[in-house]
C-alpha cells in the first residue's frame, strides 16, 4: 500500500453560530492508528467527515500527502479515504452486492463480483448478500459498512462508532479490520465511545466539553511528539 | 472530468431502483393518465366545446407543456432528495465524482420524462382531436429538444431543493422562472407542428416551428452545459 501522512493544524468548525471543533492537530504516518474519544456530540464525526472531505471546515488545514504527493481538493481526497459510520446508508432496494458493485463501478475499483462476494464473506455476509439490504438488522447493516470501507481499500481509513450494534464476532471484526490497515501501512482514524475499542489506538484524541458548551476542544493525550498539545497516553 | 463507466453505472444504478420502487413512475403516470383524461372529459364533454383546429391544436399543446411540467416536477426532482433523505447521498459522495452522478441522473431523468411524452403526446392529441395536421417529424422534435431542457433543469433544480429543510413546492417554484423561454418555445413549437398557421398556407410547418425548435436545442445544450458547470460545487460543498 502507499505510503501516507496526515497532518491536521488547528481545525476549527462551526454550524452558524454553534461551535462544533476548535484548534484540533494531529499528525499520523502509515501504520498508525488514532482513536478519537469523546462524549456524544463532541464533534467527533463532524471531525471524520472533514478529514474525509465530505465537510469543509471554518478553520484550519489538513495536509494528506500519498506517496510523496499532497492530494489538496476534496474530490482526489475522497478517493483516497475510506469511511464507515452510523450515517453510511445503502440503497434498501438493492442487495448487499449490488449495493457494493455499484459503489465499486462509481469508484472504478479494478474488483470482480468474486473480490465482491469475498468482500462480503469476511464481514460474515457471505449466505445474504442477495438480500435486498432494508430487510438487514442494524448489525448486518454494520457489517456491509465495514465491507464497503474495507472494498475502497485506501491509505486512510476513517471508522466512526465501527462496533456500534455488533455481536462479539463483529467486534473481532472490527479489530481484524484495524488490525489489516496497520498492516498494510495506512492509517486508521477511530472514532468511538467505548474505552475498550479506543484501546485499538496506539494513541487517541478525546473530545472535550461536548454538551454543555457552545464549542468543544479536542485535546491531544496520545504520543506528544505528533499531536500538538498532547499529554501522554500511558 | 468524467468516465463513462461512472455514468452509466449512475444511470443503471437509478433505473434499477426505480423499477423496484416505482415511486416517480407512479407518481408520472398517474399524473399523465389523470390529466389528459379530465382534459379530455372537460374538452369533449356532452355538449362537446365547439372549437375550430387552430384553437384546438393550441389548447392541446398547452396541456401537453403542463402536463410534462407537473410530472416533471413531481417525478424528476426526486433524484436527489431521496439521496439526501435515506443518507446514501454520503455513500455517493465518498465514491463517485460529481459530474458523473449529475450526468447519471440527469440520463435516467431525460428517460423518465421521455417515455411519459411518448405515451401522453399521442394520447392527448387523439383525447382532444387535434392531430389533423400534425407534422410527426416537428412534433417529435419539439417534444424531445424541450424534454432534454426540463430533465436538466429539474435535474439540477432537484439538487438544490435537496439541500433545503422545506422542499414541498419549491422544485416547482424554483424551476418555472427558469423554465419559462423553454415553454414559450415549446408551446409555439407543438402548435406549428399540429398544424396551427400553416394550415392557411402561410408556411409549412417546418418553417413556422424552426426558430422555436433552435431555441429549444439551444436551451437543452445551455442548461446541461450550466448544470455540469455548478453541479460540482453545489455537490462538493
Amino acid at each position: 500500500m502507499s505510503s501516507i501522512r496526515i497532518a491536521v493544524e488547528n481545525i476549527g468548525k462551526s454550524f452558524g453560530a454553534r461551535r462544533v471543533l476548535r484548534g484540533i492537530s494531529l499528525e499520523a504516518v502509515s501504520g498508525e492508528v488514532v482513536a478519537v474519544t469523546g462524549a456524544n456530540g463532541s464533534g467527533k464525526s463532524t471531525f471524520l467527515k472533514i478529514v474525509a472531505g465530505l465537510i469543509r471546515p471554518s478553520s484550519g488545514t489538513i495536509t494528506l500527502t500519498v506517496d510523496d504527493r499532497e492530494i489538496a481538493e476534496p474530490d482526489a481526497r475522497r478517493r483516497v479515504v475510506s469511511y464507515a459510520g452510523p450515517d453510511l446508508a445503502f440503497y434498501p432496494e438493492l442487495t448487499a452486492q449490488e449495493n457494493l458493485s455499484f459503489f465499486a463501478e462509481v469508484r472504478t475499483l479494478p474488483i470482480t463480483l468474486a473480490g465482491i462476494k469475498n468482500s462480503l464473506v469476511a464481514v460474515g455476509l457471505g449466505g445474504r448478500g442477495d438480500d435486498p439490504v432494508g430487510v438487514y438488522s442494524s448489525g448486518m447493516r454494520q457489517r456491509l459498512r465495514l465491507a464497503f470501507a474495507t472494498m475502497l481499500d485506501t491509505p486512510l481509513l476513517l471508522l466512526d462508532e465501527p462496533s456500534l450494534a455488533l455481536d462479539k464476532e463483529g467486534v473481532r471484526l472490527v479489530a481484524q479490520t484495524i488490525e489489516r490497515q496497520r498492516a498494510k501501512g495506512g492509517v486508521t482514524l477511530l472514532a468511538t465511545n467505548d474505552p475498550e475499542e479506543a484501546e485499538l489506538g496506539d494513541r487517541a484524541i478525546t473530545a472535550n466539553g461536548a454538551r454543555s458548551q457552545t464549542f468543544s476542544t479536542l485535546i491531544a493525550v496520545g504520543g506528544p511528539a505528533l499531536v500538538s498539545g498532547g499529554i501522554g497516553k500511558g | 472530468m468524467w468516465g463513462v463507466r461512472e455514468i452509466h453505472a449512475v444511470f443503471l444504478k437509478e433505473l434499477r431502483t426505480e423499477w423496484r420502487t416505482k415511486v416517480a413512475l407512479s407518481s408520472t403516470a398517474l399524473f399523465a393518465i389523470g390529466g389528459v383524461t379530465l382534459a379530455a372529459l372537460a374538452l369533449r364533454g356532452n355538449p362537446p366545446l365547439a372549437l375550430d383546429d387552430p384553437s384546438r391544436a393550441s389548447v392541446a399543446a398547452g396541456l401537453l407543456w403542463i402536463l410534462l411540467f407537473f410530472t416533471g416536477a413531481t417525478g424528476l426532482g426526486r433524484a436527489f432528495a431521496l439521496e439526501e433523505e435515506r443518507g446514501t447521498a454520503l455513500a455517493l459522495r465518498l465514491t463517485a465524482r460529481a459530474s458523473a452522478v449529475w450526468i447519471g441522473k440527469f440520463l435516467a431523468n431525460a428517460l423518465l420524462i421521455l417515455g411519459l411524452a411518448i405515451i401522453a403526446t399521442p394520447m392527448l392529441i387523439t383525447a382532444l382531436d387535434a392531430g389533423r395536421n400534425v407534422n410527426a417529424l416537428l412534433l417529435t422534435c419539439v417534444v424531445a429538444s424541450g424534454c432534454i431542457g426540463i430533465a436538466a433543469t429539474m435535474t439540477f433544480a432537484g439538487a438544490l431543493v435537496a439541500q433545503a429543510s422545506a422542499k414541498s413546492g419549491l422544485l416547482a417554484t424554483l424551476s418555472l422562472p427558469a423554465l419559462a423561454p423553454l415553454f414559450v418555445a415549446a408551446i409555439h413549437g407543438t402548435r406549428a407542428a399540429l398544424g396551427v398557421g400553416t394550415r392557411l398556407g402561410i408556411a409549412p410547418a417546418f418553417q413556422t416551428g424552426m426558430g422555436d425548435l433552435q431555441v429549444l436545442a439551444s436551451y437543452a445544450v445551455i442548461s446541461v452545459t450550466a448544470a455540469l458547470m455548478l453541479f460540482d460545487y453545489l455537490w462538493n460543498d
